[in-house]
């Protein structure tokens, strides 16, 4: 089992229902999937089923793709956010004095905070390897209750 | 190991690939003995601000990203292709947060500087290269939170780094403010060397890793002031060291600058530590100032040279390459 197949499957939509009996509202037309098995434009939902990639927009590798594919897809990242510092329980820290290590040692993984007027959407990324796509490993989402 | 004129004629063919390259500054000094065993690649103070009027980077000039992308794009295939090869260091102000949001942000104040569509290879270069990270001054902010991208790497953002057992890196900026009353710079650099050393993003706030260490608050205060998001001083007059140069140097043109005895003072300190294991500088590779120069100082009891790598404000594009015996900026210019 790949090492994606692991990570909770995570949909989020942008589209929201407005109050009846007006029109549907939608922030970006589309519905977004974020799971193990790909990243893309879902197909529309239906008879309770869960969604899928829709297969003319499948990426070419499933579930890696490049990040600027993941912000075309989720919007605007934040201009201001919360603070991804402060003091970390599980952060072990190296020793004092280190050296720069030898040779390159890509992010691992990278978290993106997408922003609306009212919603907030904390995206986790993991690394495809030493490649410079990316899989989704989480997914959050913060909506203002005023 | 690593020749000095192979390892620049090596980045040069990769930069030329991107239509640049690189050419000589009088900042060269070369040693008697072997002090690069690994060779380093040293990228000076960006001071990467929104993209628009009044980014001292982008200078409205649309080649400076180009530009810097070329030169992260050849230390990233220099890494690759020879893996375990060099290190790579960016010497602090990579962001300039005090000009973009005039504070010090606890909370993460950096969009308008991480979204700028400009510079969105830069910040994927820095992710995949991984590249570790001085804090300056202008990006004191990083103490408290680090840039989305690099936010799972704390431990490559520090207020100082070895390179080597003889090598150490910190910003600059340390030695700009006063030492608090009734204290000497000697005591105080001993308070910032443990602080430099020791302090890691994400550890815990840097205000209750200041108070833990127990300085008193005088003290305490100062660090907090000494590290903090601030302005630079002015620029400052260099004239050159007519002196003989230093015993262990068979090359290299000196200038007298300003603080050079606290800066070899604060390296000295942290080797003084337990945990830097025996090394010692012999030399110190700094930012902050934006002019390529260096100088000497023998205040600890032996010769420290202080190499200061420039900037990429303005039309400065600086790098500074280290390998085998010497030391050396570069201007980054069209090919």
């Amino acid at each position: 089992m790949g090492r994606n197949a692991c990570l909770p499957s995570v949909f989020v939509t942008l589209t929201v229902v407005a109050c009846c009996p007006g029109p549907i509202r939608q922030l970006s037309g589309h519905w977004v999937l974020a799971s193990p098995g790909g990243v893309g434009i879902a197909a529309p939902p239906s008879a309770g089923a869960p969604l899928g990639v829709a297969s003319s927009r499948a990426p070419a590798q499933p579930g890696c793709v490049p990040r600027s594919e993941i912000d075309r897809q989720f919007g605007k990242t934040c201009a201001r956010h919360e603070s991804e510092g402060g003091a970390q329980l599980s952060f072990e820290p190296p020793p004092m004095t280190d050296d720069v290590p030898i040779g390159i040692t890509p992010t691992p993984g990278e978290p993106i905070w997408y922003c609306d007027k009212h919603t907030v959407v904390r995206v986790v990324l993991q690394r495809c390897g030493t490649s410079d796509t990316f899989g989704v490993s989480q997914i959050a989402v913060a909506i203002d209750k005023e | 190991m690593a020749n000095f004129n192979d390892t620049v004629a090596a980045f040069n063919a990769l930069l030329a690939a991107s239509g640049y390259l690189l050419r000589a500054t009088s900042t060269r000094v070369t040693f008697k003995s072997v002090l690069f065993g690994t060779p380093i690649f040293a990228l000076p103070d960006m001071h990467l601000c929104d993209g628009g009027a009044g980014d001292i980077f982008f200078n409205d000039n649309p080649d400076k990203p180009r530009k810097l992308q070329a030169v992260m794009q050849s230390m990233f295939t220099y890494m690759t292709s020879q893996p375990m090869s060099a290190r790579a260091l960016q010497l602090g102000d990579w962001f300039d947060i005090w000009r973009v949001t005039g504070q010090n942000p606890q909370h993460m104040t950096y969009g308008a500087i991480q979204n700028a569509v400009a510079y969105q290879s830069i910040l994927d270069l820095d992710a995949r290269i991984g590249l570790a990270h001085l804090i300056g001054n202008h990006d004191a902010g990083f103490l408290n939170s680090l840039p989305d991208r690099r936010a799972t790497q704390p431990h490559l953002f520090r207020s100082g780094f070895w390179l080597g057992s003889s090598v150490y890196a910190l910003h600059g900026h340390q030695t700009d403010i006063v030492p608090p009353i009734g204290s000497s710079f000697d005591e105080a650099a001993v308070a910032l060397a443990t602080t430099i050393a020791g302090f890691i993003p994400g550890v815990a706030t840097f205000e209750s890793y200041v108070d833990r260490l127990g300085f008193g608050s005088g003290l305490a205060r100062w660090l907090l002031d000494s590290l903090s998001v601030r302005e630079d001083p002015g620029p400052q007059a260099r004239p050159s060291d007519r002196s003989p140069p230093p015993p262990n140097v068979r090359s290299g043109q000196f200038v007298v600058r300003e603080n050079v005895d606290h800066l070899a003072t604060i390296a000295h300190q942290v080797g003084e530590l337990p945990d830097s294991g025996g090394r010692s500088a012999d030399v110190v590779i700094v930012g902050h100032s934006h002019t390529p120069s260096a100088s000497w100082t023998d205040v600890t009891g032996k010769p420290v040279v202080v190499v200061d790598a420039g900037a990429w404000v303005y039309d400065q594009a600086n790098l500074l390459i280290a390998a085998e015996d010497t030391i050396a900026v570069f201007d980054v210019a069209r090919a």
